[in-house]
């Protein structure tokens, strides 16, 4: 759960900063993507 | 502040020109249709807004003739006869740099704002006066792009496709389980029928050995059958053989056997014939002649003596007999005269009674009678003596027969003697023909029994003889239990595939075993549906801030603009953000479609200003091309005031265009 809360944390906290700077979606999808394999990759350890 | 724009190449206009405008003041830009009036405020817009991202808003600024189409090759902006052209655009401290070149590439040196298109721009065919002019009321749309909810709508939907990554997987986990339990199901149920079918494909190769053991012994069994049935065969041919000779033999037992009859028949009968001769011979031996003789002699002597007694009877007779035929004669004659009396025909004259003829007749006939019986009894006499005569001259003769009845005797003696002797030898014959049949019928007896048990030896032994057919019989049904061995062993391989498909999973290229996954699924479904809530939250407070901000713009804008018809233009938050319209006097929401044209230019640039001091203050700049053409001079004047005072008010540069009959010119108004 607290590793959960940690990538809910980074994720909302990339969104507002992406926001904030003006979203560039195609740097916003890489970059999510990038997230969400790297959390998967911990958890294939 | 001042700002100059320097367009090199830009529509009709080749090469360069410089127009520099003043903030806090409307600028128009006045001149003939296409004296180039709009490209001006085009340039400025592009070198404001670019790059444009939102899909929207890029349409617009297509159809506005700023962006490039998709499918154009060059910017609308770029001089048909030129390779490039620039725009310069400098006010404050920025200075923008744009360069259109004619294989589509643009160059920019600092972005722009995209918002610029929807809310900067006075344009009759801007979005916000086509929804007013269409009737249109939801203005969702508007508080969704100029606010950040747009940009938190687009990361939703990308985190959404993740989302529905995630629920995919869930239910490709979900299937997979399912899947993972019906095919270790039926792995289970192949794998019993796996091995009964090996079970039985044991059992069945067993049999094959027992069998070929039996046909082993089969061969030997059959082989020995055919010596048996051969040696029937020969036995049989054997009592044919004998029986022909049995046969034989009986017949000749049996003929011998009539013969020896047949012969004791003719001894039997030769021998009463020969006792008859015998006796004949002794019969003839008895007779003597001169006794025969003299009875003869006698007889002839008694017969001559009673001719002589009938001669002298004769002449009486025939008187008395005449004397009858006269006396019937004349009866005869009164029989037909029916008379008793006539008269003599032979007399004439006398006459005649019948009854003394009559009487005359019978003593006649009276005297007649002994004649007539003495010469019969004399005749009777003769006759007899005639008949002893001839006897006797029969015994006479016979005794001349007996030499040849002595001879008869003697031959049938001899023939007697011949049969007796050849029944003798017949007999012998017979007798030891007998034996020989009685021989025979033993032998035959014998090999019949002997043939009854081979016979029933070849019978159990053909009982033991397995059909050599069986074994192709279990053979081929080991083959199909082969067979369906096979495709038992597939499946269970196919399962065993598809169970250990159904293990893992990938998520984004990946692997997890199915028990990860679900967690991670999970775990992901939880952290989507926070970040979503967040995102929802974020879009809600963006459209409630965006649509409340506007509102409030627009209530200012209402009041500057003193307008006497309306007493509120506002978007309804509780109503999906659609644009309610109250006139003075009637509370109720006025239709869109109901405004005149006069009003819906004026709420559209209500809309628009509003819009621009809402989500697009930053950039210091509102154009407006031809926009108060379908406006009447009250309305134009009073927003033209409008215009001047926010453009002195925020420090705005305010540039209009607006065709008049005169060459192109600026000028502040």
């Amino acid at each position: 759960m607290s590793q959960n809360k940690k990538l809910i944390d980074e994720i909302v906290e990339y969104i507002e900063s992406s926001v904030r700077e003006g979203l560039d979606e195609a740097i916003f999808i890489k970059e999510f993507r990038n997230k969400i394999e790297k959390y998967l990759g911990e958890k294939q350890q | 502040m001042k700002a100059v724009l320097k367009l090199v190449n830009i529509g009709q206009r080749e090469g360069e020109e410089t127009w520099e405008f003043n903030s806090g003041v409307v600028t128009e830009i006045r001149g003939r249709t296409a004296s180039g009036k709009s490209r001006i405020l085009k340039s400025c817009a592009l070198a404001l807004s670019i790059p444009i991202n939102s899909e929207e808003i890029r349409n617009t600024a297509i159809s506005f003739g700023i962006a490039k189409a998709d499918n154009a090759i060059f910017s609308p902006l770029l001089n048909y006869n030129k390779e490039k052209a620039n725009i310069e655009l400098h006010y404050d401290d920025v200075k923008k740099f744009i360069e259109l070149n004619r294989d589509g590439s643009e160059k920019i040196n600092i972005p722009g704002n995209q918002k610029f298109i929807y809310c900067s721009m006075l344009v009759e065919n801007s979005k916000i006066q086509n929804y007013i002019d269409h009737g249109l009321s939801d203005f969702s749309w508007i508080v969704t792009e100029m606010s950040l909810a747009k940009d938190y709508e687009s990361i939703e939907d990308i985190v959404g496709s993740y989302s529905d990554l995630i629920t995919a997987k869930k239910e490709e986990i979900e299937t997979k389980e399912n899947n993972k339990k019906k095919f270790e199901g039926e792995l289970k149920k192949n794998k019993t029928e796996l091995e009964e079918v090996i079970k039985k494909i044991g059992q069945l190769e067993v049999n094959i050995e027992k069998e070929l053991e039996k046909i082993e012994s089969n061969t030997e069994m059959k082989k020995k059958r055919k010596e048996i049935i051969e040696e029937i065969k020969d036995k049989q041919r054997l009592n044919s053989d004998t029986e022909k000779k049995f046969l034989s033999l009986k017949k000749t037992v049996n003929d011998l056997d009539k013969k020896i009859k047949e012969n004791k028949n003719t001894i039997e009968d030769e021998t009463k014939n020969m006792d008859k001769l015998e006796q004949e011979k002794n019969d003839y031996m008895k007779i003597d002649m001169s006794k025969l003789n003299n009875e003869i002699n006698q007889l002839h002597e008694e017969n001559e003596k009673n001719f002589e007694k009938q001669k002298l009877l004769l002449p009486e007779i025939s008187i008395l007999e005449n004397h009858e035929k006269k006396y019937e004669g004349i009866l005869r004659e009164l029989d037909k005269t029916k008379e008793t009396k006539v008269i003599c025909w032979v007399c004439g004259g006398k006459e005649i009674d019948r009854n003394d003829i009559e009487n005359d007749l019978k003593s006649t006939q009276d005297e007649l009678t002994p004649y007539r019986k003495n010469y019969r009894d004399l005749e009777t006499q003769i006759e007899d003596n005639k008949e002893i005569i001839n006897i006797k001259q029969k015994e006479k003769a016979k005794k001349a027969n007996l030499p040849d009845v002595k001879k008869k005797i003697e031959l049938l003696r001899s023939k007697l003697i011949e049969l007796a002797e050849e029944n003798s030898s017949k007999e012998e014959q017979k007798n030891k023909e007998d034996m020989e049949v009685k021989k025979f019928t033993k032998i035959i007896e014998s090999r019949k029994k002997t043939i009854n048990q081979l016979v029933e030896k070849r019978n159990e032994l053909e009982k033991q003889i397995i059909d050599d057919t069986q074994i192709n019989k279990t053979r081929e049904e080991t083959k199909k239990q082969n067979t369906k061995k096979g495709a038992i062993e597939n499946q269970i391989s196919n399962l065993e595939l598809n169970i250990d498909d159904c293990k893992s999973i990938e998520i984004l290229k990946q692997e997890f075993d199915l028990l990860k996954a679900k967690k991670i699924v999970q775990e992901f479904d939880e952290i989507f549906t926070t970040i979503n809530s967040h995102l929802e939250k974020n879009i809600k407070e963006q459209r409630e801030g965006a649509a409340h901000k506007f509102n409030k713009n627009i209530e200012k804008i209402i009041e500057e603009l003193k307008l006497p018809k309306f007493e509120k233009i506002y978007l309804d938050i509780e109503d999906n953000n659609k644009l309610k319209i109250i006139r003075k006097g009637n509370p109720n929401p006025q239709a869109i479609n109901s405004l005149s044209a006069g009003e819906r230019v004026i709420v559209s640039s209500l809309l628009q200003i509003s819009a621009k001091e809402t989500y697009n203050p930053e950039i210091p700049f509102i154009v407006g091309d031809d926009i108060i053409l379908k406006m009447d001079n009250e309305r134009r004047e009073i927003f033209y005031n409008y215009l001047k005072n926010i453009a002195k008010e925020n420090d705005w540069f305010v540039i209009l265009t607006r065709v008049t009959d005169e060459d192109l010119i600026k000028e502040e108004i």
